[in-house]
């Protein structure tokens, strides 16, 4: 029956399909003509893709049942000895089989054409900072989806037409109120106030829209097509469109509350808003969340909020005396959302804008910040912006804390940087008195491992770039405060890839000596004390290492063991002291340790809280904090009390 | 066969064609022993349902005017004589009572329709010895 | 004999206009049903909802003693259709359209259906579109009886055809009969050819089964009587069973079913001038029961 109903459905719709080898010859002319202007290029490949072949397909599959409605051929089809459900089947599959060849004719053109092939290589649509909806996803799920949803509406009206408008319509109002629906939920309970926003999208992780939204929405409807044929009375319009609304909202609902559930557990809807940044400077914690910035001073008990804002992806940065560089999010009237870099004091006043981006003679007009130090002294701040649209243009800005001064440092930056599409890029801080910036650029995903960042130098005044180091990983510069430490000394893990050898490498940044510290085959990571003097590392995953920087030695080098060092940078910190603080984790219950300068342990403090993931570890003198990932809680203890208390 | 059969008649469909079959047989235009068409031929050439003529078939064989051999044909039987004279017996009275029947709408008594009838007869006689037969 | 098709307390709504409740027959193995109605009564909603085309609001349908529901399939592969309009894939050519049918019947004999192109002369290449009404309808035909099928439904398939091609048909419809024993389903309201092969008769009327009858009974029960009178007879007559009453000054016609002695005693007691009874054909039987 198969056979008999591909061999009815080609030669009926054969037109159609004629219809697309045409239009894909005239794609393939127009790509030859504009071969060498690239704007046009991206034109016709944005038209092809968006345009051309999602209408093919809402044609091919309106046209599904619209034939079986001239002469009441569907009451003959449906006499015969078949369930409807194998009719609607065969059918689908037999215009899908036109579709796919639809599809393979405009795979090989864009395979062989080489215009459209260069075309297909830098075009894109971006959908979230930092990560593209591959050309594949568009070009082949949008027209499926779209096929799918036309095919199963097609049972509701003979007239095509009308059939592809209600299919369009359906498909982009649900995708776009998907989108904002669970932007909406996503951003609970505070800030109902973004709704209005455009720039939404950025807020939905991409897996959200396309594995789950693309194909749900119309295997519902297909689903509710096929049960409308089995259930309701085809030669009744009016109940055979109730029937399948009726259907239609069902999986809808069903497969929506899927999406809503998964969507809740993947991005983390949580009572507590989440913590995004926290640091600690003279033993204060300044941390960021959904609701905005906090400082808890262990000392006093205190805990104010110095600021509403959302810094999900900028964090801040604090300096000079407890001063907290941060981004908020505002809506100007022309019902976008812009990011602003802020500045404030230890006490929450004072607040100073330093950027605004949402003026048109702003240089950082419709930018995103995604990057934000502080120099020591509190009296500059760099900051890097990405541009919505272009996400090649990654640039580093400074600006003072008066908010004047403010410097830009591209493209030469970029060209010396050489910037590919996704990469990412930290500012460790400011050097040689804050004249100069410190950056560190690396790609991302498994290049990572294979290249490692680089280590760069900018120089505030002339933006000229100086190359410290490269092949590196985990960077850190020495801290100081109160008025910040010279020289500025940078702490990097070298890899040689060759001998298969970690180093861990001291770069003092004004004279550009290096020293190494110690070497091994692996290097798990390290700290810096708050003084700025000493180095504490991991290595060999089970030994623990104190270099002094002064005395230029190893003070310490011992193997420990029933300690959680997987990932030194979150577990380890300096503490009291001389004392380090590390995870430990004992048949499944996490508790904190102490060491004394020696490394010996000194007490176990058992968190006061189990979790799943691993639980960040911060030393702030005489207090630790750790955080609860999981339900985003920010806990202090007083480790000469032993005392817990839960500050988030 | 070459028989009109009447199908709104009030006689069924079956009784017409037993009657026909019958009286062909009283005229000799169907002889002993030969074949009748088979109850498909029959039903497609008159265009009824096969039921009908396979019933008139079946009540022809049990009055004995016709015999079924070699499974599936029939015949016109061979000793039909004694049936075939009961039968124009039984035909005749069938033209009379129709007569009688249709010479009563007209309210005619027993009397005029006798004597009608013998100038008829008269008149016939005539007739056919004008035509020398 | 066995039962083929039962339908239980059938009934069918279209929005508010209710076509038919309650409504239940029985049809037995090898004998040829006539379903009278005028048109738009529910003939064809009827024969739809028995092959699956649409569904019923309620009541159930028992083919061969199992009950068929919307969706079966398996028993519709016994049964051959035979539609009034050709619900046809114009553009399809003859062949086509017989390969196309093969693929859904198991016992499809393509001998048979050769055959029958040959008898209809039906060339196989013919777009179905250039064919006239009556060599479509034979290629309904074709297509229905190359399928071998158990049980023919057809839904007035001859209307709109002339009487020599109406004929024709029935003849085909004939040998079927005569060779396979096929149940026939005939729903008609052109009754005049119908009425040669009809056993069993059954009258839509008002959503309801007014008859439901052996054909030659329904004969024998129903009478036309022809009365004059010396005046014009009163209004109410006062016999029971009249089916349809025609008036002219001093005559009156009547259709009256059941017939009786008592109701020719009836009759006669009106001390009428003249009375003739005549029987009545099938198809004067229905429009007596449908106008009426």
């Amino acid at each position: 029956m198969l056979r008999q109903m591909i061999l009815k459905e080609w030669k009926e719709k054969f037109g159609l399909f004629l219809f697309a080898l045409a239009g894909f010859l005239f794609f393939g002319l127009a790509f030859s003509a504009y071969s060498q202007d690239k704007e046009a290029l991206d034109l016709l490949m944005g038209t092809m893709t968006l345009v051309f072949v999602p209408i093919l397909a809402l044609l091919l599959g309106s046209s599904g049942f619209s034939s079986e409605f001239r002469d009441d051929a569907w009451a003959y089809l449906f006499s015969r000895p078949v369930k409807k459900w194998q009719i609607w089947l065969a059918k689908y599959i037999s215009l899908l089989s036109m579709l796919v060849v639809i599809l393979l004719v405009f795979q090989l053109v864009a395979e062989f054409h080489p215009a459209v092939k260069a075309a297909g290589q830098t075009f894109s649509i971006p959908l979230r900072f930092g990560e593209d909806i591959s050309l594949v996803v568009l070009a082949y799920l949008l027209p499926l989806s779209l096929f799918t949803m036309a095919f199963s509406l097609s049972i509701l009206s003979e007239k095509s037409h009308v059939v592809v408008f209600l299919a369009a319509l359906i498909s982009y109002s649900l995708h776009i109120g998907l989108t904002y629906g669970y932007a909406f939920l996503a951003l609970l309970p505070s800030r109902l106030w973004l709704l209005s926003s455009l720039n939404l999208l950025t807020f939905v992780h991409p897996r959200v829209l396309l594995t789950f939204v693309s194909p749900l929405i119309p295997l519902s409807f297909a689903a509710a097509s096929i049960l409308t044929l089995t259930k309701g009375d085809f030669s009744q319009p009016g109940r055979r469109a109730r029937v399948f609304a009726k259907f239609a909202a069902v999986f809808l609902a069903v497969s929506l509350g899927f999406g809503f559930i998964w969507t809740y557990s993947s991005i983390g809807l949580r009572s507590n808003p989440r913590i995004s940044d926290i640091e600690i400077w003279s033993g204060a914690a300044y941390f960021a969340t959904d609701s905005g910035i906090y400082r808890f001073d262990p000392a006093t008990g205190e805990k104010n909020r110095l600021a509403r804002s959302l810094a999900i992806w900028s964090g801040i940065a604090v300096g000079g005396g407890g001063k907290v560089a941060y981004t908020t999010f505002s809506v100007s009237g022309g019902l976008r959302a812009y990011q602003d870099l802020w500045i404030i004091d230890a006490a929450g006043k004072k607040p100073r804008a330093l950027t605004r981006t949402s003026r048109a003679d702003s240089p950082l007009l419709g930018a995103y910040i995604y990057a934000v130090a502080m120099s020591s002294g509190g009296d500059k701040v760099a900051f890097i912006t990405r541009d919505l649209t272009n996400a090649d243009a990654i640039t580093l800005w400074s600006v003072n804390a008066d908010g004047t001064g403010l410097k830009g440092y591209s493209p030469r930056w970029r060209r010396s940087l050489n910037l590919r599409k996704g990469m990412s890029c930290r500012i460790l801080g400011f050097a040689d008195s804050s004249r100069s910036i410190l950056i560190s650029p690396a790609p991302l995903g498994k290049i990572f491992w294979e290249e490692g960042a680089k280590l760069l130098k900018v120089n505030v005044e002339s933006g000229v770039v100086e190359v410290l180091a490269e092949h590196i990983h985990g960077p850190q510069l020495r801290p100081g405060e109160e008025g910040g430490r010279e020289p500025a000394l940078i702490a990097y893990i070298k890899d040689d890839r060759v001998r298969s050898l970690s180093t861990l490498t001291l770069l003092d940044a004004a004279t550009l000596e290096k020293r190494d510290v110690y070497e091994a085959a692996s290097i798990g990571g390290f700290r810096w004390n708050p003084a700025g003097d000493k180095l504490a590392f991991v290595t060999g995953k089970t030994k623990i290492g104190i270099y002094s920087v002064a005395e230029n030695r190893l003070l310490e080098l011992k193997e420990v063991a029933g300690y959680d060092l997987r990932w030194p940078s979150a577990s380890l910190d300096w503490a009291l002291e001389d004392g380090v603080i590390l995870r430990k984790l004992d048949k499944g219950v996490s508790s904190l340790s102490l060491l004394d300068g020696s490394l010996r342990e000194q007490k176990t403090l058992q968190l006061p809280f189990s979790t799943r993931y691993s639980a960040q570890v911060l030393g702030g003198g005489r207090y630790a904090f750790v955080v609860n990932s999981e339900k985003h809680e920010l806990w202090s203890v007083d480790l000469n009390t032993d005392k817990w208390s839960r500050i988030y | 066969m070459m028989m009109t059969i009447e199908p709104a008649s009030f006689i069924p469909i079956y009784e017409q064609i037993k009657t026909e079959i019958k009286s062909r047989i009283s005229l000799g235009a169907l002889r002993p022993n030969e074949q009748l068409p088979s109850i498909r031929d029959l039903a497609g050439e008159l265009v009824v349902n096969p039921n009908t003529v396979a019933r008139a078939y079946r009540d022809l064989e049990q009055e004995g005017f016709i015999t079924t051999r070699k499974g599936k044909a029939c015949f016109v039987a061979g000793d039909s004589t004694a049936l075939i004279g009961r039968e124009k017996q039984r035909l005749l009275g069938e033209v009379f009572k129709r007569a009688i029947g249709e010479a009563g709408k007209y309210g005619f008594s027993d009397e005029e329709m006798q004597q009608a009838f013998e100038e008829s007869l008269k008149a016939n006689r005539g007739k056919n010895r004008g035509e020398g037969k | 004999m066995t039962e083929i098709l039962k339908i239980k307390a059938l009934g069918k709504s279209f929005g508010r206009r209710r076509v038919f409740s309650d409504l239940s027959l029985s049809l037995e193995a090898g004998r040829v049903y006539g379903l009278l109605g005028r048109n738009g009564e529910g003939k064809t909603t009827l024969i739809r909802i028995l092959l699956g085309v649409i569904p019923a609001d309620q009541g159930e349908v028992f083919y061969k003693g199992r009950k068929v529901g919307f969706d079966s399939a398996s028993h519709k592969q016994e049964i051959g259709y035979i539609p009034e309009d050709s619900f046809f894939f114009g553009g399809m050519r003859v062949g086509e359209l017989l390969n196309f049918n093969a693929a859904f019947y198991r016992s499809w004999d393509g001998r048979r259906a050769a055959e029958l192109l040959k008898r209809f002369s039906l060339d196989p290449r013919a777009r179905i579109r250039t064919l006239s009404r009556g060599m479509k309808l034979q290629l309904e035909m074709a297509v229905a009886l190359a399928a071998k099928p158990e049980f023919l439904i057809l839904d007035d398939p001859t209307s709109g055809l002339d009487v020599p091609t109406r004929y024709d048909f029935l003849e085909n419809i004939v040998r079927e009969l005569a060779d396979a024993g096929t149940t026939v389903f005939f729903a008609t309201h052109l009754v005049h050819e119908l009425e040669r092969i009809v056993e069993h008769v059954f009258i839509l009327d008002g959503g309801r089964l007014v008859v439901d009858k052996d054909y030659h009974l329904l004969k024998d029960s129903t009478r036309r009587l022809r009365l004059s009178f010396e005046s014009p007879p009163p209004e109410k007559l006062g016999l029971g069973g009249v089916l349809s009453e025609r008036r002219d000054g001093r005559r009156v016609e009547l259709v009256v079913y059941p017939w009786s002695e008592e109701a020719q005693a009836g009759a006669q007691r009106l001390s009428p001038l003249h009375m003739e009874i005549e029987p009545v054909s099938l198809e004067d039987i229905f429009r007596s029961f449908v106008a009426g």
